[in-house]
């Protein structure tokens, strides 16, 4: 390996480790907060990729269809509390829940007689896999708040079975790849950068940034946090459990949402491509002990690196290699753990 | 008589009727019901019984199918010498999986078992000897007495006298001194290790046990298709075997037939 090469796979681990820190920083949000092992986070991926590739293409999105589906399912679930005694304000809850679907799915089905451009499809799309994670954790995952980690792991599997079924009849099984945001590269040093990559490292770095912003200085974010520290005590603040679990689920999908759209023009996604990003975001969430942001990306950058030079030395091994480390630091998590 | 044995009763009596009622499809079908309902039986003893997730199975039926198909090809052996061979290498593969497994607890447990389905999905499709993603064809059958198990009536035979002493051996074992200590795992492991019982050794028991059966299922599996390729042992399939052991009930052993049923039965539909 010259240093060519090498700086090529950099780049290459780079852009791919920015993506891994996107899906675990998700996956580590959604665990602080829900203590969910949110394995469907890679279907947001893949939505995300696909919805995008066909809102470009001028066609109405299976997002839209499926956001309708799922909103309608949440109202009516709702609305059989509301029939079980829940009565106040049913008009407004059942509002709250509906109205950003519908606008989102109506935006998309008008899509294809409008001339929006690029950034505009990049929103509605993000906007429109946001969405169905507030309502995927009502429908799923509200009447088991109390259920234990493990409960919420399988629970978890079954949803990424149905939303992998999902993704299949609502996009079908062909591959798509978007073009690239911005379609250029230049040398640094005789090297030569795509854009790309930069507008994937520039956005992972942006949301993360925005993530932080809201985390430490907006109430909502405090709110958040305080849910994650000691959900108990944040109860007892009056911080509702729920709303938590809404908004960590809100930001899973954001961030599915984005890292679908910048992952799409760099290799070609299927329905169920998502799922394997997702396990890679696993693995570096590990690191962190699914509880430290900081870790989890450090982890993702280095999970990024070391794929990319395996698929130099040993390109059949690359993702043996990537799966089997982590093991070891299950281990010395869970021998960490338990010495407190 | 109580009613649970007259429900075992007619239930043995329905599966020895079946190969005189059924044509070879739907025959073929219940064997793979039946292969299917060895691990998740391992997986009701796991996770059932002891409390303990492994979405990793299929990976443990991958070695002993890959096992058995690489030494009877190659060696050219009979299918029968190269059993304790696959027995042995899902059985020395759990063991030295259980000296990490006994030191990991609840959902890290699981990810762990992920990681490790993965990992060998794609050992799997990577190696040479495995013949790679394309796999390994013209695998010798089992035959016994110039019956052929790849046919439908006695491979179905085959599969179901095996489940079914499992099924009767695992119901003696739970019954016992030591079954009872695996049922204290669950959720009495600090009174099971005040009661003297080593739960680290019962955990790597069980574990082992489980994982042998998943072997067994691969060698028959590789001697029944007589081809193998990585996709029957991927994380998904590992996932799907957990589900079978759920949806059946995971406390109950004859949970795992039903819920192999209803998985095998309920896929074509989907």
């Amino acid at each position: 390996m010259n240093a060519f090469v090498a700086a090529f796979l950099a780049q290459d681990g780079v852009s791919n480790g920015a993506i891994y820190c996107l899906m675990a920083l998700a996956l580590v949000l959604v665990f602080a907060v829900t203590r969910i092992i949110f394995v469907p986070q890679g279907d947001f991926l893949s939505y995300a990729a696909l919805s995008f590739v066909s809102l470009r293409a001028g066609h109405v999105p299976g997002t839209a269809g499926l956001l309708l589906f799922l909103a309608a399912l949440a109202v009516a679930i709702e609305l059989g509390r509301a029939a079980r005694g829940e009565r106040g304000g049913i008009g407004r809850r059942v509002l709250r829940i509906a109205a950003a679907p519908l606008v989102l799915s109506g935006i998309a089905m008008l899509r294809p007689h409008m001339n929006l451009p690029v950034l505009g499809d990049v929103v509605l799309t993000v906007a429109l896999v946001a969405a169905m994670g507030p309502l995927l954790y009502r429908i799923v995952y509200r009447p088991l708040a109390r259920a234990n980690t493990l409960v919420l792991l399988i629970v978890a599997m079954a949803l990424h079975l149905v939303m992998l079924g999902m993704g299949l009849y609502f996009f079908g099984p062909e591959g798509v790849r978007a073009d690239p945001l911005i379609d250029a590269s230049f040398l640094v040093g005789g090297v030569p950068i795509a854009a790309q990559s930069l507008v994937i490292l520039g956005s992972c770095a942006a949301l993360v940034v925005a993530l932080y912003a809201v985390a430490e200085r907006s109430l909502a974010g405090k709110a958040l946090r305080a849910a994650a520290i000691n959900p108990v005590g944040a109860r007892l603040m009056g911080i509702s459990a729920e709303l938590a679990g809404e908004s960590a689920f809100l930001v899973a999908g954001l961030i599915g949402g984005v890292s679908g759209i910048l992952i799409a023009s760099v290799t070609t996604l299927y329905y169920d491509s998502g799922f394997l990003l997702g396990l890679k975001g696993f693995v570096a969430a590990i690191l962190g002990g699914l509880a430290s942001f900081p870790l989890a990306g450090v982890g993702a950058f280095g999970l990024g690196l070391l794929e990319s030079y395996a698929s130099f030395y040993a390109s059949a091994f690359k993702e043996t290699i990537v799966f089997s480390l982590i093991i070891p630091i299950l281990l010395w998590r869970s021998l960490a753990t338990k010495r407190r | 008589m109580k009613p649970q044995r007259i429900a075992t009763g007619l239930a043995v009596a329905a599966i020895a009727a079946a190969p005189l009622l059924l044509g070879d499809f739907p025959l073929a079908l219940l064997t793979y019901v039946g292969l299917s309902a060895i691990v998740a039986l391992g997986l009701v003893l796991l996770t059932g019984k002891a409390g303990l997730s492994s979405f990793g199975q299929a990976a443990f039926v991958g070695i002993g199918a890959y096992v058995s198909a690489i030494v009877s090809t190659q060696a050219g052996i009979s299918p029968w010498l190269t059993l304790p061979l696959s027995l042995a290498a899902s059985g020395v593969c759990a063991l030295l999986g259980a000296l990490v497994m006994v030191r990991l607890s609840g959902h890290y447990l699981s990810l762990a078992t992920i990681a490790f389905g993965a990992a060998m999905f794609f050992l799997f499709g990577g190696l040479d000897i495995t013949g790679g993603q394309s796999g390994l064809s013209g695998i010798p059958a089992l035959t016994a007495f110039g019956v052929s198990f790849t046919q439908a009536v006695p491979g179905y035979v085959f599969v179901w006298t095996a489940l079914l002493a499992l099924l009767w051996m695992l119901d003696n074992l739970l019954d016992s001194r030591s079954g009872r200590a695996i049922r204290a795992l669950k959720e009495h492991e600090a009174m099971a290790e005040a009661m003297g019982i080593d739960t680290s050794a019962a955990k790597t028991w069980v574990f082992v046990i489980a994982c042998v059966m998943a072997g067994f299922v691969g060698w028959f599996y590789a001697h029944f298709q007589r081809f193998v390729n990585p996709s029957p042992f991927s994380l998904n399939q590992g996932i799907d075997d957990v589900f079978m052991a759920v949806l059946g009930g995971a406390e109950l052993l004859w949970g795992a037939v039903a819920g192999a049923l209803i998985v095998t039965l309920a896929r074509p539909l989907l």
